[in-house]
């Protein structure tokens, strides 16, 4: 850093005029582009709170506002019944999902074991399939299984685990010394101690941020949910139900007004936990 | 005889900790990937079991390769790939400008990964509005003189307007992918190419965009193996239409699927996994490469 100061400063000088043209540029497109990403999201609002359809695009963004619109929507819509599934499916996969996960991301990092480069490498090839290849097949394992229009085939595969998470998991173990698991082991400590006591807390940080991302992925996924969950609806799949190719009566306003409900939570989690969320994608950018 | 039977546990635990990864991967993964092979070579309708169905060597693939409707739905899903370099272009242009340290820029980061993060139902019913004829983005291009286009009824502008909403939707990403990117590159080099005497633009083509390639290389392969799986976004955007314009390969795959024609839903998606994996190699042995130089 220090080296750096001495010669920009004397060039500045003489180019401080069009490095300050150049940065006033950069704010005025940037801003711009902001707007463009929020702009929809403003008009969403402006339209969540019209009267009926009939008003959406009138000229006014914010006229007359109709909050209620919001309270009127869990009458007709099944949003509460979409919350529930949304919340059981996403919990208990996210938190068992991420325990087997952090095992098996363990075993591969510190534990020696026989053929385990050979199995990882299978894992490695089990991300190259892509889901319309196995989602067929799935459809009829879960029909004879009675699963079909249960949660039960969203959340029973992800009690697994996730691989992706063991990839990120296991290249962030390697990157801490093997000395602190001997050393427990001298001390009498078996490995699934290891794990709970120091692996865990040690992973605290780069754990949270995959939890919450994987969280956020479940919460918006809609494929599988509408392909084997349409019965007991997921929050996607009872928003995706108001899109109609056919019906010329659809409420707008509702459906925008059930739109913004359905993304507040994941919206709450990102606004608490941004900072995090983009470091990880920023580091998990860096390895590639 | 101690170290070797201390051995055997390790190797028992190891084991023991990665079986309930490898039992999900087995059943859930495996066993429908060996179904769906067979499947292909079978006359399944799904209304019977598979092991009752005939076996019909390479008849399902003639079928669908000789269908009009699938060469359609791939020529549709090729389109749609235009998106990628778009969206790349205008990553990178952006990565600059959060990346010349200027204050506050956070605050840009955070607003540009909004849409990532929103559910994309959501997404596509705010669009569905955005892009009606009455609706806010013509009111926009109004303002330029531009008469109002019906975005989603004809087939060229419903393409554009779905590639439109998967850049916006997907920016965030990649931005931040760059960002990353440029946070590798050492300053020294540009240092070294000013002091030659390198102009801004000179040093951002000869030093910055080459030092970027892998980010970009890595971009590309994630977007054309997203790209060919797009689903979700032209059925609910556009159900496929108008005149099946926006009707992909995994559209296709579903109305085939709904059809009972499930063998034929099966062929395409090995067609698809093929492509796939052909795309994976050449990432694969470029990386290697690089490894190597």
């Amino acid at each position: 850093m220090t080296e750096k100061i001495i010669p920009s400063k004397t060039r500045y000088t003489s180019k401080s005029k069009n490095k300050l043209t150049i940065d006033i540029v950069s704010y005025i497109i940037l801003t711009i582009v902001s707007l463009g990403m929020i702009a929809p999201f403003v008009w969403m609002l402006s339209t969540a709170l019209k009267v009926d359809q009939f008003h959406i695009y009138s000229n006014k963004l914010f006229d007359q506002l109709y909050f209620s619109n919001f309270v009127k929507v869990f009458r007709t819509i099944p949003l509460m019944e979409g919350l529930k599934n949304s919340l059981i499916v996403a919990i208990p996969s996210v938190i068992i999902g991420t325990f087997v996960s952090g095992l098996a991301a363990y075993a591969f990092a510190k534990i020696k074991f026989r053929f385990k480069n050979a199995l990882f490498i299978i894992l490695l090839a089990v991300t190259m399939i892509p889901f319309p290849v196995i989602m067929i097949p799935q459809y009829y394992i879960f029909t004879e299984l009675n699963w079909i229009d249960t949660i039960l085939p969203l959340l029973i595969p992800k009690l697994f685990g996730n691989i992706m998470m063991i990839f990120f998991l296991r290249q962030y173990l390697t990157n801490i010394p093997d000395a602190l698991v001997e050393s427990a082991k001298i001390d009498g400590a078996n490995h699934f101690q290891i794990f709970i006591v120091i692996i865990l807390p040690l992973l605290g940080p780069a754990l949270a941020a995959q939890m919450i991302m994987w969280f956020m992925g479940i919460w918006n996924d809609y494929l599988a949910p509408m392909m084997f969950s349409s019965g007991t609806p997921t929050l996607p799949v009872v928003i995706a139900s108001l899109v109609s190719f056919t019906d010329t009566r659809t409420e707008t306003h509702l459906n925008m007004a059930a739109s913004i409900l359905s993304m507040l939570p994941v919206l709450a989690v990102y606004a608490i936990f941004q900072k995090r969320i983009i470091d990880s994608v920023i580091l998990s950018g860096m390895k590639e | 005889m101690k170290r070797k039977h201390q051995g055997y546990r390790e190797d028992l635990i190891g084991y023991l900790f990665i079986l309930p990864v490898f039992l999900g991967v087995a059943f859930f993964i495996f066993y429908p990937f060996g179904y769906s092979f067979i499947s292909t070579f079978k006359n399944w309708s799904g209304l019977r079991s598979l092991a009752d169905s005939r076996w019909v060597n390479f008849e399902m693939y003639k079928r669908v390769l000789s269908d009009n409707l699938f060469w359609k739905a791939f020529g549709n899903t090729l389109i749609t790939l235009i998106g990628v370099p778009i969206g790349l272009a205008i990553s990178i242009f952006l990565a600059l400008l959060l990346n010349r340290g200027l204050k506050g820029t956070q605050v840009y980061r955070v607003i540009f990964y909004i849409p990532v993060v929103s559910s994309l139902t959501a997404i596509i019913i705010l669009w569905r509005g955005m892009l009606a004829v009455e609706g806010p983005l013509n009111d926009v291009l109004a303002v330029f003189r531009i008469k109002a286009i019906n975005w989603l009824g004809e087939p060229t502008y419903a393409r554009i307007g779905l590639i439109g909403m998967c850049v916006w939707k997907g920016l965030g990403v990649s931005i931040l992918f760059y960002i990353a990117g440029l946070q590798g590159i050492s300053e020294s080099y540009k240092e070294a190419a000013r002091i030659d005497g390198a102009n801004d633009w000179q040093i951002f083509w000869k030093i910055t965009l080459p030092l970027l390639r892998p980010t970009t290389f890595f971009m590309i392969v994630t977007g054309i193996i997203n790209g060919m799986q797009l689903y979700v976004e032209p059925d609910l955007l556009l159900n496929g239409g108008p005149g099946n314009a926006t009707t992909t390969l995994v559209l296709y795959l579903f109305n085939r699927f709904e059809a009972r024609r499930i063998s034929e839903a099966s062929v395409v998606a090995w067609i698809l996994a093929l492509f796939i994996f052909i795309v994976t190699t050449i990432q694969f042995v470029y990386n290697n490469r690089r490894e190597k130089a």
